[in-house]
């Protein structure tokens, strides 16, 4: 979950793009402390939402993920909460198209996708 | 203990239920694996028949001998003179069942309000599912990622899959698996059947169309696919049950069985009829009788 700051500077980001630490303290229309703004988006870059590259002695911060993209992550992961805090969805009384979404190893779904292209090619 | 008569009556019924219960359950443990072995041969839809059966084997045949041999025997021949001495192993026995099906009701309730309260959860914060929710109202809940994420056709073969659930009330058959006491063993039943019964849902909604198989194993990755976390964020989904289901669709024919006529429904009517003829004997009451008035005293 994020906090109130770091939305602002999430969505200033996916307005802006690609940013300095001081490019986003010009953009907010509150005034916030340098460090504040730093520190922030360190944290953001933490938790992986941030990517992060050095040139001229200062780090540039764009978001990693879509503004939609990161929406269906935040739905995902509130379900996987709740899912974490009482049983999988095996034990509730729901049919679900596929248990765990979103909980899959990446490289297993490329992997099956990969044998539907190839199935579908040999038809 | 002094008990009255319905006291005795109750205490008596709830020891039989348990015992029974206790007895069967001990097979059907016994059985689990062999019966998921066998189930992997079967028709999916068939083999779900035969593991929910299996499942509630324990239960059914516990009310059975309540229903038909304990109750009918004790209301019949035992005299209705008041109180009468009652022992502590039959009130403890009783205690355990009334305890145990305490622990399922309970358990029952639990799964239908977290899943009523999951929906709503799915629904308000738009997290990416497909699914059937509800027993009595079943509806399907599509989010709008799911609908965004596939094609048209591979949406009709996702609502084919629900509607096969649907068709099989298989909402409704979770709710009784939750209703009824759990042995050990039971779990790896369950696990199995909720398996078969995904299997059985994509057999009935490509029915055996190979472009819809296509569609359906398409549509089954994206959605897995979709609002994807680093691994450590959260737990992983099965992604063996998934691959299987993959790989049924995609080679359907290789896991299709030739159907043989089955015989199960003729012997089990046969067999019930046997039963009952047995069981309303006088002298099998009689019997039947003696044999409660040991547990209860």
């Amino acid at each position: 979950m994020l906090g109130p700051l770091e939305i602002l500077l999430m969505e200033t980001l996916w307005r802006r793009g690609e940013s300095t630490v001081r490019d986003v303290v010009d953009q907010l229309e509150r005034p916030l402390a340098y460090t504040t703004v730093m520190t922030t988006l360190d944290r953001l870059y933490k938790k992986g939402l941030l990517d992060r590259r050095k040139a001229q002695r200062a780090f540039y911060y764009a978001p990693r993920y879509s503004r939609s993209e990161w929406e269906l992550r935040r739905a995902g992961d509130l379900v996987a909460g709740f899912l974490s805090s009482c049983e999988p969805e095996r034990e509730l009384l729901v049919s679900c198209l596929v248990e765990a979404v979103g909980r899959y190893d990446e490289a297993l779904l490329d992997e099956l996708e990969r044998r539907i292209r190839l199935r579908r090619r040999k038809r | 203990m002094i008990a009255s008569y319905a006291v005795r009556l109750a205490c008596l019924s709830l020891t039989v239920f348990l015992l029974v219960h206790t007895l069967a359950g001990a097979l059907v443990a016994a059985a689990v694996p062999a019966a998921i072995r066998a189930a992997g041969r079967m028709r999916p839809r068939g083999a779900t028949r035969l593991l929910l059966s299996l499942r509630m084997f324990p239960a059914a045949a516990a009310s059975l001998v309540v229903g038909v041999f304990c109750v009918p025997s004790y209301l019949w021949l035992e005299p209705e003179s008041g109180a009468e001495e009652m022992g502590w192993l039959c009130l403890g026995a009783a205690a355990l069942a009334a305890v145990m099906f305490a622990a399922s009701l309970l358990n029952a309730v639990r799964a239908f309000l977290r899943s009523r309260k999951y929906t709503r959860h799915c629904e308000r914060t738009g997290a990416p599912v497909l699914m059937l929710t509800g027993i009595l109202r079943p509806r399907l809940v599509v989010s709008r990622a799911v609908r965004d994420a596939l094609s048209p056709e591979q949406l009709a073969a996702a609502i084919g899959h629900e509607y096969a659930h649907l068709r099989a009330s298989d909402n409704f058959k979770r709710l009784l698996l939750a209703a009824t006491p759990r042995l050990p063993g039971f779990r790896a039943l369950e696990r199995a059947w909720s398996r078969t019964s995904e299997w059985a849902a994509d057999d009935e909604a490509v029915a055996g169309d190979t472009e819809r198989s296509l569609c359906l194993a398409s549509a089954l990755v994206r959605v897995a696919r979709l609002g994807t976390v680093p691994a450590e964020v959260g737990f992983l989904g099965d992604g063996a049950d998934l691959a299987c289901r993959i790989e049924r669709l995609l080679h359907p024919r290789a896991h299709v069985q030739p159907r043989r006529k089955s015989l199960v429904p003729a012997a089990a009517l046969a067999l019930t009829a046997s039963f009952v003829v047995f069981v309303w004997q006088a002298r099998t009451l009689e019997s039947a009788h003696r044999l409660f008035e040991h547990l209860v005293h």
